[in-house]
């Protein structure tokens, strides 16, 4: 059962919008590598569509608990389960990963449909290994129409599925998870035990991004979950241990018309705290002041912070020789009124997402003090907006 | 020195501008067909492949099921367990585009998550853009190509109503698609391209999918192969196209070959002509030749005249032959939309090879009709020019060579078709010699011709008539071969209407005893080579019950995949027999046939037997049937003109037994006895009101498929008319030829007290007595090219049986055609003639 969230910091969380506004174009974009040139638009006549605003939204905080809230909540229009990890084998060699299911509604009003492929939901999923001793990171995406036999998220048992990528619980209570994922190049198979029971962020998972009501989403995390299992890349498989992060939410919300992107960090201290934050970043160089964060107390208690009660510096940056962009590349940390000072870096700094989407996602070590003791850890960075714009798409 | 002879040449050409321009017109005529045909053959089949291509995208290979496609979990299976990700589920049918004159579109059902490697056009629509949910969500969004909206004046947010199948549907059109590589515009034409799910359901095919497209590696095949169930196949999809594109190609060499054939008729006005301008040079090239001029020169000089014509021609035939290919590219691709597939030729194939081919023709052609009158001019002595006698005696004595040389030519015509009957190329071939043979047997039965008609010719018109007479024989290097050009190509025109109306007339009485039933019911789809709109087995039923209906037989025609690749497969309910004389060929007895098939045997059309060399004693055929591949005996082969591919027959009960297909395509209806059909027709149509079922009589289907039989002779007839128009222009150019040159002689005798009224009369009967010559010569001749036509290239192409039917109209045609055409033909020169003054005819001597 999720515990739930002071109403401290009730800022509005932008994040969800800005990945749903994003992912929009991905596939979009991928069309253009596949096909040829990128400007597609202009080849095709379009009848104007319709907006489809009849999907629910989130408006008032409720009472999530798992594992029923770990699936698919149709009504709304986005939702995804995002992990990240780091890993490391035997040898003490170490890895990052990502594998994220993403769903798409088409259409608030779905409609009795004869064919079997007949859908009003889209499924993605991207995938990536960071190979921090070999300096490599891999990353691949999928898409497929929602239909059962293709893809699909299911809550009780809870599952996720993209043909044969899947994330599955193998317990009741959702806390103790399967993924699977392979690709040409990479390939995952990993068992994840929650050692943390599940995150509300906001007030009881509502995490509002506007004054307006409903301009908000539902976001769930677990935020450590002990991970064990097979990775693949290189042409090698290393069973591998370590911890993972999951986030789950949901939302039917429309992208900040100033933003342009946002950096997110999933932190995991060794002291046995986690740190969630995020900082929308607006197309005037501010930070928008809905930016915030959850701070995770070792006995699972949650501290829901606003803007004003962290800091984030960066340090350094780095430019994408494939893109352009130009990155955030390592950080200092700063939640004063937590005695929490640390300092991020990159396991390896070309962790680019360089697919229809264009994104950072990578791992980071931490160093750094909190509650007074050294600490160190790591976690996951998600730098958006630094390569592609933000347009609008489904 | 030889460019002194060149501008001789030159100047030859120049002096006598009609004689030029009649023979570049021959030429150009001939290379004019040619191209126009081979355009026309060219296009259809580029557009075939191109829209074929298109549709196949990038895909190493498809896998395929049989009529009623593939279950679509075999798609989850080979993409998700078997992690065949390179793979593409496509549902494609066929819809009618009620508002825009029921026009054709091709339905193609995809899922866009699954496309992007496969083809690459339709990654142009922005599938995932906002605005475009609905082609998900919106069973009638459809994307039509942008030619097809601005033909029809359409754009996004419009509605298209269509029938598929026998429902009526209103689409919305969501975009357009208008594909950025040129040539896949005409591709994708038809293309209504639809989300996979609303595809499946607007065309009724739940839970199927055509074809699955898969992008393999060599060593994945195998390991595919192995997990199909039986009754589904992996084929390269390559393949797909060239079998396809196979279909026409017997079709498009008989086009192609009558197009040579006007050439051939061109080739003979060339050698009229210069075989004329080089008697006229001889005191020239006598003079040219004490100057030193060698045999070899003259000889050169000549071939260069022929060359320049060629030239010239073949470039004025190229312009005016792409101009006739527009024409062409109609007839043909009709006939083959009639006949062999759907091809929408929007873009027409003009390719270098094309126009290289046309032009090498026309100038080979030129060249090889100014080789005799070259190598004669290269006979010229020095000083002494021969006389024109001269020239007459030596054709004279070459007489008895030039028609064992015919003959000959008969005998080798005759071995090649007797040696090769598979090897249709050679029997055009052969074809050809016969044609030239009965040219080499021209000059010999002019002379007897001549001395035959002396008398009545004397008789009916006097002096003129015997002056007429001997102006034939006297001219007879040059009246025999205008003759043998005229009566070549009357001859062709009989020998094709005689095959044509025996044909037609085999066909009516082939649809007599095959058509028994009173009415016909059929989807508006199911003509032709179009795919055939199922129907309901139900409504079998539903019509049986109609008061007035006796019985209801059912009857279902399907592509199915064999080994040697897709075949025609005719199922029938057989509840009465059928008239027995529809058996071509057999060991059982008419009624014993009926059981075989009734018992799982399955009997063939006479073309399906001759391509596939199928005797119905113990050979067998195979078809991949959804039980795996099966062999069925054949028991009998049956006539069947509706399709030159061929087709098998089985019994429902058997097809039941090997595929899971349940539809019809059409229903026999009988009706009781007394009843009247438009009465029980009014009956039936008001029981399926709304259905866009087509209920026809016997008799609309009769003549439905006489006016697709008229059509696809359309573009025989038209180069049939084509070869008399150029058969005409020899006649015209000749006889100016022989006039001009026997300008002299017409003075003289002018000058001796003749009127020109009796001038014009002697030229006029002249004239006539050649073209009654050509058109009683072209009556044994073209009875010849019929018996050829039918009982071989025709055989030998399609593998039809015909009866020859010969009626007298295209004989009495061809002299009357004759006649006229030579008569008229000597009008001009008569005037030129005329315009001369005895005087000045006569100071030149």
């Amino acid at each position: 059962m999720g515990s739930i969230l002071e109403l401290r910091a009730m800022r509005r969380l932008l994040r969800p919008a800005i990945l749903i506004a994003a992912f929009i174009l991905l596939a979009f974009v991928l069309q253009a590598k596949e096909g040829s040139p990128s400007n597609l638009a202009p080849l095709i006549q379009i009848k104007s569509g319709e907006a489809s605003d009849n999907f629910l939204r989130a408006e008032r905080p409720r009472n999530l608990s798992v594992p029923i809230d770990n699936g698919p909540h149709y009504g709304y229009q986005t939702e995804w389960w995002y992990f990240t990890g780091n890993l490391s084998d035997e040898k003490g060699r170490h890895f990052g990963y990502q594998l994220t299911f993403f769903r798409r509604a088409l259409s608030p009003n779905p409609i009795d449909r004869d064919s079997s492929f007949a859908t009003d939901q889209i499924f993605f999923a991207h995938f990536a290994i960071t190979d921090i001793e070999k300096e490599k990171h891999e990353e691949v995406e999928r898409f497929s129409r929602g239909v059962d036999f293709l893809a699909g998220a299911k809550g009780e048992p809870f599952q996720v599925w993209l043909e044969d990528w899947t994330l599955e619980a193998l317990n009741d209570e959702g806390s103790n998870l399967h993924l699977r994922a392979q690709s040409d190049e990479l390939a995952l198979d990993l068992d994840l035990q929650s050692k943390k029971s599940v995150v509300a962020h906001g007030e009881r998972g509502l995490s509002l991004k506007g004054s307006e009501p409903g301009n908000a989403s539902y976001y769930l995390s677990y935020t450590r979950l002990e991970t064990r299992g097979e990775i693949s890349v290189g042409g090698k498989t290393y069973a591998v241990n370590g911890e993972s992060w999951f986030d789950h939410e949901w939302s039917t919300s429309s992208l900040g018309e100033f933003a342009v992107g946002w950096d997110w960090f999933g932190l995991q201290l060794s002291d046995g705290r986690e740190l969630m934050l995020y900082i929308i970043r607006n197309r005037d160089g501010s930070i928008d002041r809905v930016s915030a964060g959850t701070l995770v107390e070792p006995d699972g208690n949650i501290v829901a912070l606003g803007l004003g009660d962290f800091e984030v510096q960066v340090l350094e940056y780095w430019e994408s020789t494939l893109t352009g962009a130009v990155y955030p590349n390592a950080w200092k940390v700063f939640v004063r009124d937590y005695n929490i000072e640390l300092t991020l870096t990159p396991w390896l700094q070309d962790q680019e997402m360089n697919i229809s989407f264009i994104y950072w996602e990578g791992a980071v070590k931490i160093n750094g003090q909190s509650n007074g003791r050294e600490v160190f850890g790591n976690g996951y960075v998600e730098l958006t907006g630094y390569a592609d714009s933000l347009q609008s798409g489904f | 020195m030889r460019r002194a002879l060149l501008k001789t040449s030159y100047r030859m050409l120049l002096r006598r501008p009609l004689q030029s321009f009649l023979m570049l017109l021959g030429v150009a005529l001939g290379v004019a067909v040619f191209i126009a045909i081979d355009v026309a053959n060219q296009s259809a089949r580029r557009s075939f492949e191109l829209s074929t291509e298109a549709l196949i995208g990038r895909a190493t290979h498809q896998v395929r099921g049989g009529p009623t496609g593939i279950a679509e979990d075999l798609y989850r299976e080979l993409r998700v367990e078997l992690g065949f990700r390179k793979s593409a589920p496509v549902v494609e049918g066929l819809a009618v585009a009620v508002d825009f004159e029921d026009h054709i579109l091709q339905i193609l059902g995809i899922d866009p998550f699954a496309e992007a490697s496969f083809r690459s056009y339709l990654n142009e629509v922005p599938y995932f853009q906002a605005g475009f949910e609905a082609f998900y969500t919106d069973p009638s969004s459809v994307i039509v190509s942008e030619a097809f909206a601005l033909r029809n004046d359409l754009k996004p947010g419009d509605f298209l109503r269509l029938q598929v199948n026998q429902r009526f549907e209103t689409m919305t059109i969501l975009a357009l698609l208008a594909p950025r590589e040129g040539e896949l515009t005409a591709a994708l034409d038809n293309i209504l391209l639809m989300d996979i799910a609303a595809a499946q359901e607007l065309t009724g095919s739940l839970g199927r999918l055509s074809r699955i497209d898969l992008i393999l590696e060599k060593d994945e095949i195998a390991d595919l192969e192995q997990h199909l169930p039986s009754g589904v196949r992996l084929q390269v999809a390559s393949e797909q196209a060239s079998a396809a594109a196979q279909l026409t190609s017997a079709f498009e060499l008989n086009l192609s070959a009558l197009s040579l054939l006007t050439l051939a008729v061109g080739m003979f006005m060339i050698y009229n002509s210069m075989m004329f301008s080089v008697v006229q040079r001889r005191t020239s090239l006598g003079i040219l030749r004490t100057l030193g001029v060698t045999p070899n020169q003259i000889l050169g000089m000549i071939m260069f005249e022929a060359g320049i014509i060629g030239a010239i021609g073949s470039i004025l035939g190229i312009i005016l032959g792409l101009r006739l290919g527009q024409g062409a590219i109609q007839l043909v691709s009709q006939t083959i939309n009639d006949l062999y597939y759907v091809v929408n030729v929007r873009e027409t194939a003009i390719t270098l090879a094309v126009l290289a081919k046309a032009f090498a023709l026309g100038i080979f052609g030129s060249l090889l009709a100014g080789m005799i009158p070259a190598l004669e001019a290269a006979r010229v002595e020095p000083v002494s020019a021969l006389r024109r006698s001269d020239l007459e005696q030596r054709v004279r004595v070459l007489i008895p060579g030039l028609s064992r040389a015919g003959i000959v030519l008969f005998v080798i015509s005759a071995i090649l078709m007797t040696v090769f009957p598979r090897w249709l190329a050679l029997n055009f071939a052969a074809l050809f010699l016969m044609i030239l043979g009965i040219a080499f047997l021209v000059p010999r039965s002019v002379i007897m011709f001549m001395r035959m008609a002396q008398r009545p010719m004397s008789f009916m018109f006097g002096i003129h008539g015997r002056l007429a007479v001997r102006a034939v024989v006297m001219g007879l290097s040059r009246t025999s071969v205008a003759i043998a050009a005229f009566t070549i190509s009357l001859a062709v025109t009989i020998g094709v209407s005689v095959m044509i109306s025996s044909f037609r007339s085999t066909v009516g009485n082939w649809l007599e005893t095959t058509l028994q039933a009173d009415l016909y019911v059929t989807a508006p789809l199911g003509g032709g080579t179009r795919l055939i709109a199922p129907l309901a087995p139900e409504i079998a039923d539903v019509f049986e019950a109609i008061e007035g209906v006796q019985l209801v037989e059912t009857f279902l025609s399907v592509a199915i995949a064999s080994p040697s690749g897709p075949v025609q497969l005719s199922v029938v309910d057989v509840k009465r027999t059928r008239d027995p004389s529809i058996f071509r060929k057999s060991n059982l007895s008419p009624e014993r046939i009926w059981d075989r098939v009734l018992e799982g045997s399955v009997i063939v059309t006479e073309p399906f037997a001759y391509h596939f060399e199928i005797q119905p004693t113990g050979d067998q055929v195979t078809l991949f049937t959804d039980r795996g591949e099966r062999s069925f005996p054949v028991v009998g082969i049956y006539f069947d003109y509706s399709s030159d591919r061929g087709a098998i027959l089985m019994s429902d009960q058997t097809y039941r037994q090997f595929w899971d297909d349940p539809s019809i395509s059409s229903l026999s209806i009988y009706i009781g006895e007394g009843e009247q059909v438009e009465v029980v027709a009014g009956r039936i149509r008001a029981s399926i009101q709304g259905r866009g079922l087509l209920v026809q009589e016997n008799r609309t289907i009769r003549e439905q498929a006489l006016a697709i039989f008229d059509r696809t002779f359309a573009v025989t007839n038209a180069l049939r008319i084509l070869t008399i128009v150029i058969a005409f222009i020899g006649v015209l150019s000749s006889l100016l030829a022989l006039i001009l040159e026997r300008g002299r002689a017409q003075a003289t005798i002018q000058a001796l007290g003749m009127a020109p009224k009796g001038l014009i009369k002697t030229m006029l009967l002249e004239s006539g007595l050649m073209g009654a010559t050509a058109g009683i010569l072209a009556w044994p001749a073209g009875i010849l090219m019929s018996i050829m036509l039918i009982y071989v290239i025709n055989q030998r192409s399609f593998g039809w049986t015909m009866d020859m039917q010969l009626g007298p109209t295209p004989f009495y045609q061809a002299l009357v055609v004759g006649i006229l055409a030579a008569m008229i033909a000597a009008i001009y020169p008569i005037i030129l003639l005329l315009r001369q003054s005895v005087a000045e005819s006569l100071r030149q001597e």
